[in-house]
């Protein structure tokens, strides 16, 4: 045990000088490091209307779709995870398969946003967004692809708008939120959303990310920052954890109307898929989603566990719907090599063969 | 920048239980003359002057407290060297447990653990509580300050607290470890319920003369700050006690393998098994209804804080020719409100105009 307990030792003491000396050259190269490169994919603003914003993204290739889709984003976080640069671009995977991409840009909201409600959302800023691609394009109706909320969204909007929308996608969507395996659901139950909002009035971004870390402590706060080491000297990899690292912290405030709402009817109360949630004076009926749905899923998901996610197929009344589950966590769905083999093929291919 | 936030938020947390006690001791209050425990309750010119500027130190620390992490490759570098320290600390437990001295037993475990234990808060102070939000940081590191003054303030105020003073210093003022973090909580809990059967009480008295909504509403933010103190200082314990138990439990179990050999060989096996026992103990704590409980009483008495002292300051400043938050968002709701009949009206008009278009044929 002597020699072995010899052995083991040298080994540590060499893995932490090996370290420290990745730690001493690594501050050279995260100096002079370039780590531009998200939200590149090249695309024009087309629409405006307070702070929100809608892109048109310029084709890569001969458009095989002739219905454009729509993606709409979550309210947490910046759309730009979806092109987080350009050898990983969830985006330009997608116009690389011929689809023809919008995008809504929520912005930043400050001070003057705090009475947006979900009702200005859903059916004001998202519905004219769709107004606006199906004047230009002279069609009735478009594809929408949600992401995470803006999954949510996007599920509630084409069922108060059904008529508008040709093919749903949702991604990593909550809309069960009665489930014992999501911490972040767990913790919204109790929490007092009201005085939060009266507090603030709009939610700063920093304070949701301080919930998100603290869901793995150790992890994404620490951990993480030890594992980096390895790829100090390594530009290129540097480069990308820099991005991701921009990525997380970039957290727009929330409007604190629409927060409200948004944690005392779904997480709190669950009342989407109870098809009792109103926005404004309309009733949410999933029932009305009757266009092909498309739901796609993460098994390793911490932040929308699979099991708010499932349920969706069974509450809408599409005939033509599926169900699409990978093995990857909430962000790896978009950057990880899986998002480029498996999800982004998938999506362009379901969209394309419901295209005509 | 976050140690002067924290020195900031923990002067002017010391400052206002100095001004508190003040008010309410025999010395209390700029007429010296009065000599009766309580006569300083009357006199509130000073405790107020030194209220005002308490709560300006709090409203600094809070505006600052969100100018938080961007990504930039100098904080990431900083991260870094943060977590290999954090690292380098955990290596020193697989160093014991790996050296010709140690022994798998009890003898020797209780050894290495009190080594790490030692080392444990210089752990917390330097790499995980630096990491933790700003308003968290430190908190657990000042209790020894903070307490202090709690515990000044207890001897200067009746039966409560003298009966359990004794108790609360033994329990307080030693070094947490994994016996007495239980202890220590419900220490912080009877603190508590003593501070409303005597304090609150006192606070919560009806104020007299041209400033009693003023005086009401410091008394109302003194309490905001103890519920957001005590608070705090559970929802530590319980992280801390979460850590400190999973490291126990490490070394227990690594010296339980040592014996048929199955322990992890190298350091970075050693590591990954701790990081990964340490997230399945918070995975089970945090999915507790007590932990959803206590989370939402820690982000509830922080907005309460704020609320009031986002109050306070708009009562200084309401004589300054400045707009203050509440007659801006009064302004946004005006705006928020027009902005959406514009939208209504403009939609009706496209509406009407479509209707009356003459038919193409």
């Amino acid at each position: 045990m002597d020699n072995q307990a010899n052995v083991e030792q040298e080994t540590f003491f060499d893995e932490i000088a090996q370290m420290q000396e990745k730690m001493i050259k690594g501050a050279e190269v995260l100096m002079n490091l370039d780590f531009e490169g998200s939200d590149q994919t090249e695309k024009t603003l087309v629409y405006q209307e307070d702070k929100m914003r809608l892109f048109h993204y310029k084709a890569t290739v001969k458009k095989t779709c002739k219905i454009p889709t729509l993606i709409v984003y979550a309210l947490v976080n910046r759309h730009y995870m979806m092109d987080i640069d350009k050898e990983k671009s969830f985006i330009k995977k997608l116009l690389d398969s011929g689809l023809d991409l919008y995008l809504i840009d929520w912005g930043y909201p400050t001070a003057e946003d705090r009475y947006i409600t979900l009702e200005d959302y859903i059916d004001g800023y998202i519905d004219n967004a769709v107004d606006h691609i199906r004047k230009e394009h002279k069609i009735e109706q478009i594809n929408l692809v949600g992401v995470c909320q803006g999954g949510t969204f996007s599920a509630i909007y084409a069922a108060l708008h059904p008529h508008k929308i040709k093919n749903l996608v949702t991604m990593v969507t909550p809309v069960d939120f009665d489930v014992e395996d999501g911490l972040l659901i767990k913790w919204s139950k109790t929490m007092n959303v009201d005085n939060i909002v009266d507090t603030y009035g709009v939610i700063p971004g920093s304070f949701m990310n301080y919930g998100f870390l603290l869901l793995k402590p150790y992890g994404l706060m620490v951990d993480k920052y030890i594992g980096v080491i390895d790829k100090l000297d390594d530009p290129d990899s540097m480069a990308n954890f820099l991005r991701m690292e921009k990525w997380i912290f970039d957290s727009p405030g929330q409007a604190g109307e629409a927060f409200r709402q948004f944690i005392k009817d779904c997480y709190q109360e669950n009342k989407l898929i109870k098809g009792e949630l109103m926005i404004g004076n309309n009733k949410v009926n999933l029932k009305n989603i009757t266009m092909p749905l498309l739901n796609m899923l993460a098994l390793y998901d911490h932040l929308v566990p699979p099991s708010a996610t499932r349920p969706l197929n069974d509450a809408v009344g599409s005939v033509d719907k599926e169900l699409m589950e990978y093995p990857v966590g909430h962000i790896g769905m978009y950057v990880s090599s899986r998002a480029q083999k498996e999800v982004a093929p998938k999506l362009s291919s379901w969209l394309l063969e419901r295209c005509k | 920048m976050t140690t002067d936030y924290m020195n900031q938020f923990f002067t002017a947390q010391k400052n206002m239980f100095d001004a508190w006690q003040n008010t309410f001791t025999a010395n209390a209050g700029a007429n010296k003359t009065e000599t009766k425990p309580g006569a300083g309750f009357m006199d509130f010119s000073s405790f107020q002057q030194n209220t005002m500027d308490n709560f300006k130190q709090l409203t600094d620390f809070y505006n600052n407290m969100f100018k938080n992490f961007t990504g930039s490759p100098a904080e990431i570098l900083q991260k870094m060297n943060q977590s290999m320290e954090a690292y380098n600390n955990i290596s020193k437990v697989w160093e014991s447990l790996n050296s010709k001295n140690f022994t798998p037993d009890m003898e020797g475990v209780q050894k290495v653990f009190e080594q790490w234990l030692t080392q444990y808060w210089k752990f917390v102070e330097e790499n995980y509580i630096a990491q933790l939000p700003e308003p968290l940081q430190r908190a657990y590191k000042q209790f020894s300050e903070v307490t202090e003054s709690y515990q000044t303030v207890m001897k200067n105020f009746f039966t409560p607290w003298t009966d359990q003073s004794g108790q609360f210093n033994d329990v307080l003022f030693k070094m947490p470890n994994i016996t007495n973090f239980d202890s220590f909580i419900a220490v912080v809990k009877q603190w508590k319920e003593n501070y409303d059967q005597s304090y609150k009480k006192l606070l919560n008295m009806p104020s007299m003369g041209i400033n009693r909504e003023l005086l009401e509403r410091q008394y109302d933010g003194i309490d905001k700050t103890v519920t957001f103190m005590t608070t705090y200082m559970e929802f530590f314990a319980q992280v801390f006690k979460v850590s400190q138990e999973t490291m126990y439990k490490v070394i227990t179990d690594y010296s339980e393998m040592m014996k048929d050999g199955s322990q992890p060989k190298t350091m970075e096996e050693f590591h990954k098994y701790w990081a990964r026992e340490i997230d399945k103990s918070f995975d089970k704590i945090y999915l507790t209804d007590d932990f959803s409980k206590l989370m939402s009483t820690v982000v509830d008495s922080t907005m309460e804080l704020k609320k009031e002292s986002d109050k306070l300051m708009e009562e200084y400043m309401a004589m300054l020719p400045i707009p203050k938050k509440s007659d801006m968002d009064s302004l946004h709701k005006t705006v928020y409100n027009l902005k959406k009949e514009v939208r209504a009206l403009k939609k009706e008009l496209e509406r009407l105009n479509e209707q009356n278009k003459p038919a193409q044929g």
